[in-house]
């Protein structure tokens, strides 16, 4: 996994670039947005991690120019300027997703992970959570090493879910995924669905759960140790 | 209470307008009063006038002399006061009354030119007789009128024809007309000033500070535009430099904080080192709430900002609901979509933020924090935690303040937030129990399409 850390402040540049190495991340560090040009021109990052305020200039000019460039690269904005808007701009600008500073380098690469795990992504062929693993080319799903027979509904439900890990997924965004056009799912079709889902991982001892969220959706995540 | 210039301005000048013309009036009674002799030579004039209306073609085509009844009736009642006599132009009398009144050969002592009346004694009486040549048809005629006193005061009748001439017709449609010309005049002169009033109502610093407009103010006006745009633009510079030393600190506080925070990541864990990573953690929340406490002191929310308050909390419960079942809590949301509110939101969503973060604080494991937004407007937090009572609902959205046995790792700044971004929305936060236990926290925006 390369990424290509951009940070001006020396000692958060190193010890984010070592942390995120401890986490299996092959890093490039740029200090500024002259430098990162450069490594963007010869090398091609799978991920960005972006801090915002540098010396040369905004960092959201270079995200601006790299999705003008048509480059889909994911992008992490990094920032200190947390402002109430910021958000939205940054968002906007064509920032995967956005991380106030200060933030644990583990979460970092959490959230870099995530942004890999999207569909062509590098993190895309094979997703994985706890004793959990889903092959997408194959379709399989093992827990454990062992396969969970599913249905092809269920798969498709665990699919959008694990690949939205740590995210709540609206249920309108499974049902688009999971439904076809002119299938018209019934109003318990869904709940239904993860229903199942829920038993046979249970049955097949997947330490993962999946919490409904009351009004919006639903969200995988390791099972809670008691 | 205000009271409206235009109003104001309309009343005095109307009360000035009715105040000159009493005076008019009385100036021309005063006028009057002064010359006694002058007044009595108006009124015999002003009987010749009457009389002189009762020459008129008759049905054989002549002129001939008719007065009305009403005229006659004066003379009748009053044969020891009043009489005529008319002559037309070959000296032959066509109409008299009370003839006697006046001897005969005196009544063509005032036919010279120059001198059209004269004052004579007759039978111990002062008779004061006047004649006029009057033309009437092209024919020339004579008529003489005298007066001995005034018994039926026909002197009122030649004052209140004097005030009608040169009171009511010549005075009263002008000073209509100036009262309606000052009306109008006054609403067009202040119309400029509504403009200002509306456009300083719209003005937010949130987009900059808007000048306010000074084309075709007039300059009295003009120079209190200028000084209030001219203390709009120190209000915008003092916000923009506040926001600025707002986002320098943040940046400020924020770097070290990373690289600490990153240095004892590093570390290998332990007893003493766990404590300083909460520590750690702890100043790193204090530090972005007091940034976010100083952003929202200088939030102003542009009046037309509007957004889909289902959509907001959506995301706010979605993004926030991996930190509660990290905690073993729930959270849920119930929402219609589509529930349209003025105001911004990324303000509403972090007030939304730091109401959930505070009822997952107070709630229990396995204890679910509902989102509730309602037809029109309100955005409710409700929890089943401890609940506040009375006497300390009004102290928690004061800055720093914590309830005494919930030190539970707040920095006693949420409520004060939430608070201050409801402020600059209009609103305030609402806190009532809720049934069952718990407690509600409401914000009520102002909805787009009012229900």
């Amino acid at each position: 996994m390369k990424l290509l850390l951009i940070e001006d402040v020396p000692p958060l540049a190193q010890l984010t670039q070592e942390a995120l190495e401890a986490e299996g991340f092959t890093v490039d560090h740029a200090p500024g947005l002259e430098q990162a040009r450069e490594i963007l021109a010869v090398a091609a990052p799978d991920v960005i991690v972006l801090d915002l305020g540098l010396p040369d200039g905004d960092g959201l000019d270079l995200l601006h120019g790299l999705r003008q460039g048509g480059k889909g690269i994911p992008v992490l904005v990094v920032t200190a300027r947390a402002g109430l808007n910021d958000r939205i701009d940054g968002l906007d600008r064509g920032a995967d997703d956005y991380i106030v500073k200060p933030a644990a380098p583990a979460e970092i690469a959490a959230r870099c992970r995530a942004l890999l795990r999207r569909p062509g992504g590098l993190l895309g062929r094979r997703l994985q959570l706890g004793n959990l693993a889903f092959d997408t080319a194959s379709r399989s799903v093992t827990a454990g090493g062992q396969p969970v027979p599913l249905a092809r509904r269920e798969v498709d439900v665990l699919e959008v879910l694990l690949r939205k890990l740590g995210q709540t997924v609206p249920r309108r965004v499974i049902e688009d995924a999971v439904y076809a056009l002119d299938e018209a799912p019934g109003p318990n079709a869904l709940e239904a669905s993860i229903s199942r889902l829920r038993r046979q991982l249970a049955d097949a001892g997947a330490e993962v759960e999946i919490h409904t969220i009351r009004g919006i959706g639903y969200l995988i995540a390791p099972a809670r140790t008691p | 209470m205000s009271r409206s210039l235009v109003t104001t301005l309309i009343r005095r000048l109307l009360l000035v307008g009715g105040v000159l013309t009493l005076l008019n009036i009385a100036f021309v009674t005063a006028y009057y009063s002064a010359d006694p002799e002058g007044l009595r030579r108006e009124k015999v004039s002003h009987q010749i006038d009457r009389l002189a209306e009762a020459l008129k073609p008759g049905p054989d085509g002549k002129v001939a002399f008719s007065p009305p009844e009403r005229v006659l009736k004066t003379f009748r009642d009053y044969p020891e006061a009043y009489a005529f006599r008319v002559e037309d132009g070959r000296g032959a009398v066509i109409g008299t009354a009370n003839a006697a009144l006046v001897p005969a050969e005196r009544w063509s002592v005032a036919n010279s030119p120059d001198a059209w009346w004269s004052d004579i004694r007759t039978q111990g009486r002062s008779v004061l007789v006047g004649s006029r040549r009057v033309i009437a048809q092209g024919e020339a005629f004579r008529i003489a009128f005298a007066a001995a006193g005034d018994p039926s005061n026909l002197l009122l009748f030649v004052y209140f024809d004097e005030l009608f001439v040169h009171v009511i017709v010549s005075l009263l449609p002008f000073a209509i007309c100036l009262m309606i010309v000052n009306a109008v005049t006054v609403r067009q002169s202040l119309r400029s000033l509504v403009h200002a009033a509306d456009a300083a109502r719209k003005a937010g610093p949130s987009h900059g500070i808007m000048a306010l407009p000074t084309r075709g103010m007039p300059t009295e006006v003009l120079t209190l535009v200028e000084a209030i745009n001219d203390a709009l633009r120190r209000l915008g510079e003092a916000l923009e430099a506040e926001r600025a030393f707002t986002a320098e600190a943040a940046h400020a506080l924020r770097t070290p904080l990373a690289v600490l925070s990153a240095r004892i990541a590093k570390l290998p864990g332990g007893d003493g080192l766990d404590a300083v990573k909460t520590d750690i953690a702890a100043l790193s929340r204090l530090v972005n709430q007091l940034l976010s406490a100083a952003q929202a002191d200088t939030l102003v929310v542009d009046p037309d900002r509007h957004c889909d308050l289902s959509a907001v909390a959506e995301g706010v419960v979605g993004a926030m609901a991996p930190l509660a079942i990290g905690q073993g809590k729930r959270l849920a949301l119930e929402a219609r979509p589509g529930q349209f509110v003025y105001g911004d939101p990324d303000a509403i969503a972090h007030a939304l933020r730091n109401l959930v973060e505070n009822a997952l604080r107070f709630s229990g494991e396995d204890e679910e924090v509902l989102v509730r937004v309602g037809e029109g407007g309100s955005l409710e937090v409700l929890d089943r935690g401890p609940g506040i009572p009375d006497e300390q609902k009004p102290l928690v959205t004061k800055r720093f303040w914590r309830a005494k046995a919930s030190d539970l790792g707040g920095t006693g700044l949420g409520l004060a937030i939430v608070q201050r971004i409801a402020e600059a929305h209009g609103t305030s936060l609402a806190i009532r129990d809720r049934d069952g236990g718990g407690t509600v926290f409401s914000l009520a925006f102002r909805p787009l399409m009012p229900a």
